[in-house]
């Protein structure tokens, strides 16, 4: 893999890395990417943008069965995280009854009384 | 200094997103997000709405909203006051208690989540919202600057020919039509229970209707920004899926003219025979060298995204690889600097053509809010207008239009961009530019000089002489509308505007508070 002066999609894909690994480095030069344990890279030596994080397998929300792919765009010395594919499908998402947990935007106010059916207006 | 309550008001400029529009001593109210929260922040929401709406009553001056500030047509230009709702920013999954029954299972049958989003987020902040959660827009425009009404108003797409366009995923209307009146507009089906109007009013403290009829909602859903001031809507999203693009370029002008005739790319071998989106981006003038490419096919397909949740999408994310021509001119517009008027950049244009698209078969594969992110006009140079005619005249409608755009050129008016084909399902609401089933969107956008508008101008005539009917995207530079109402959208859809126009806003005074510049110069201010 080489990289040239354009942005472009990286393909990670599993095994080829160890799927126990916290992070994946793309080497700018070159473009190889390898895995990291978080244990032997210390807080301060983490570089946002440059290490993607990988899905944990066994994490809570992870790949159950770890990560089969990892994508991410590749552009000077920028690597961007795009996403990631399971080994096996993930934790589906939350159904409407469990909206408190999912909140986007801070969630909605708390509901007033449940309203009757027979209020509707016609035009 | 503001003698309003609640809100920040300025007075001064008010430009497009763009700046390819300017309006001076604009009066623009500004609601500013209470810091607290939750029932609070909707109450000073509504307070706010509350206000600026009744001044614009008292005042009897037309009122415009900021959603329609992307448009390069007139629709969004306010006359004397303008409103931002950026402080109202919401997108929430909708209670279960708001559900109909059969709505819901429904909606567990094919997958899709409910969602409640505010008017005023742009579909960038939408797309990294739903990414995190695993969701996604069913589709989306080209370009991620827009806000959500904004875009939908406009009849905003992609090119999603086996779905629609961005207002197909509208599933109710909550809008204010009068100061102290919002109303929630849904399906005659009703996918909602009553539960959703009480919580509205509860959360904005504004007396609200919900009306469920079919003719008020298909009007509403490409309101072009009359029928009130839109709060928010509930949209059905889908699970975060993978787009993978292939894009062929082609020399030979029967490749190209072939997906056209055809609305497949099947033939061309690469391509999926059943894609999801479907584009074509064309050079307007023929190659010089003619050895390179001119037009370039584009097909995505979906794939099911089974990663973890919380995937964060970079906001200035590099990638520009759709067949998006608006985002093109950003690069051609470097180009440009003071030399408009020289005639090399026409080889300068179709060279960057080339650049930006590449030869041969490029395949790329990113979440949609990556593939369709950024883009930007050149400000203040920007031009575009959209004609959209039945997918089954594609071909004929781009042939005729390269001839004009030919003959114009032969005769001293350039045209300084590229032309786009995106092929989008059918739509039921009223005036929706994707009326036919598919339609083809045909968009020429190109760097505004003098002669930009008069190319546009021939072409709707060249349309209209070789009896195609074309109907327009309202965000776009807008001719030969009124002609456009009669022929191009089915009969009754007008009237069937102004009648639902007429439900939601009874009262004169207020259609003119709502009322959009553009509406009386294309017939729809009865």
């Amino acid at each position: 893999m080489t990289l040239g002066c354009g942005p472009r999609i990286v393909t990670i894909k599993f095994p080829d890395i160890d799927p126990t690994t916290d992070y994946v480095v793309c080497d700018q030069r070159g473009g190889e990417c390898r895995g990291r344990r978080v244990e032997d890279v210390p807080p301060t030596a983490y570089r946002p943008g440059l290490d993607v994080l990988v899905p944990k397998k066994g994490t809570a929300g992870a790949c159950p069965d770890g990560p089969r792919t990892i994508e991410v765009v590749i552009k000077g010395k920028q690597v961007t995280v795009v996403g990631y594919e399971c080994a096996a499908p993930a934790k589906p998402p939350p159904l409407p009854d469990d909206a408190a947990e999912g909140s986007l935007t801070g969630g909605l106010p708390p509901e007033p009384p449940a309203a009757p059916e027979e209020e509707e207006s016609q035009p | 200094m503001t003698d309003f309550s609640f809100n920040q008001v300025q007075k001064g400029d008010w430009q497009n997103e763009h700046g390819t529009f300017l309006r001076k001593n604009i009066r623009r109210f500004m609601p500013i997000a209470s810091p607290a929260g939750g029932l609070e922040r909707w109450r000073a929401i509504g307070s706010a709405l509350k206000e600026s709406i009744g001044h614009a009553f008292t005042s009897e001056q037309p009122l415009r909203v900021d959603g329609g500030r992307w448009s390069l047509s007139k629709i969004g230009l306010p006359q004397k006051l303008a409103l931002s709702l950026a402080a109202h920013d919401v997108l929430e999954r909708v209670p279960a208690s708001w559900l109909g029954s059969a709505y819901a299972a429904r909606l567990a049958a094919e997958e899709l989540t409910p969602m409640l989003v505010s008017s005023s987020m742009k579909i960038e902040r939408i797309n990294r919202l739903l990414t995190m959660a695993n969701l996604a827009l069913r589709t989306s425009g080209a370009s991620n600057g827009q806000t959500f009404a904004g875009a939908t108003s406009t009849g905003t797409h992609g090119a999603a020919i086996e779905f629609g366009s961005m207002h197909d995923m509208i599933v109710a209307v909550h809008v204010m039509v009068a100061p102290n009146r919002a109303v929630l507009v849904q399906p005659a089906g009703k996918p909602l229970k009553a539960q959703a109007r009480a919580s509205l009013e509860h959360w904005l403290g504004v007396p609200t209707e919900l009306v469920s009829d079919d003719a008020v909602f298909e009007a509403v859903r490409v309101g072009l920004g009359s029928m009130g001031v839109i709060v928010g809507y509930v949209i059905e999203v889908e699970p975060l899926y993978f787009l993978t693009q292939t894009v062929t370029s082609h020399t030979a002008d029967a490749e190209w003219k072939n997906v056209l005739a055809t609305r497949s790319a099947a033939s061309l071998g690469n391509h999926s025979q059943r894609p999801f989106n479907l584009a074509v981006l064309m050079s307007v003038y023929k190659q010089h060298p003619a050895a390179r490419p001119r037009a370039w096919v584009s097909t995505c397909t979906k794939t099911r995204f089974s990663g973890q949740s919380g995937v964060e999408l970079d906001p200035s994310h590099p990638l520009r690889p759709n067949p998006d021509t608006i985002g093109l001119l950003a690069n051609l517009g470097s180009l440009l600097g003071s030399t408009v008027a020289n005639p090399l950049f026409r080889a300068a244009m179709t060279a960057e053509l080339v650049k930006q698209q590449g030869e041969g078969v490029v395949v790329r594969r990113a979440l949609p809010g990556v593939l369709f992110g950024p883009t930007a006009l050149p400000r203040g140079q920007g031009h575009s207008v959209e004609f959209v005619v039945d997918g089954a005249q594609a071909l004929v409608a781009v042939e005729t239009l390269l001839a004009k755009i030919k003959e114009e050129f032969d005769q001293g008016r350039q045209l300084l961009g590229a032309m786009s084909v995106r092929f989008v399902g059918g739509s039921s609401a009223t005036l929706a530019p994707n009326t036919k089933s598919p339609t083809a969107f045909i968009e020429i956008p190109s760097i505004r000089t003098t002669e930009t508008t008069l190319v546009y101008d021939a072409c709707s005539a060249a349309l209209s002489a070789a009896n195609i009917p074309f109907g327009c995207h309202w965000g776009q530079y807008l001719t030969r509308v009124q002609e456009s109402l009669t022929d191009y959208w089915p009969a009754g859809n007008r009237a069937a505007w102004l009648a639902a126009r007429r439900t939601l806003l009874p009262s004169a005074k207020a259609r003119r508070v709502f009322a959009s510049p553009v509406l009386a110069e294309v017939g729809l201010d009865a």
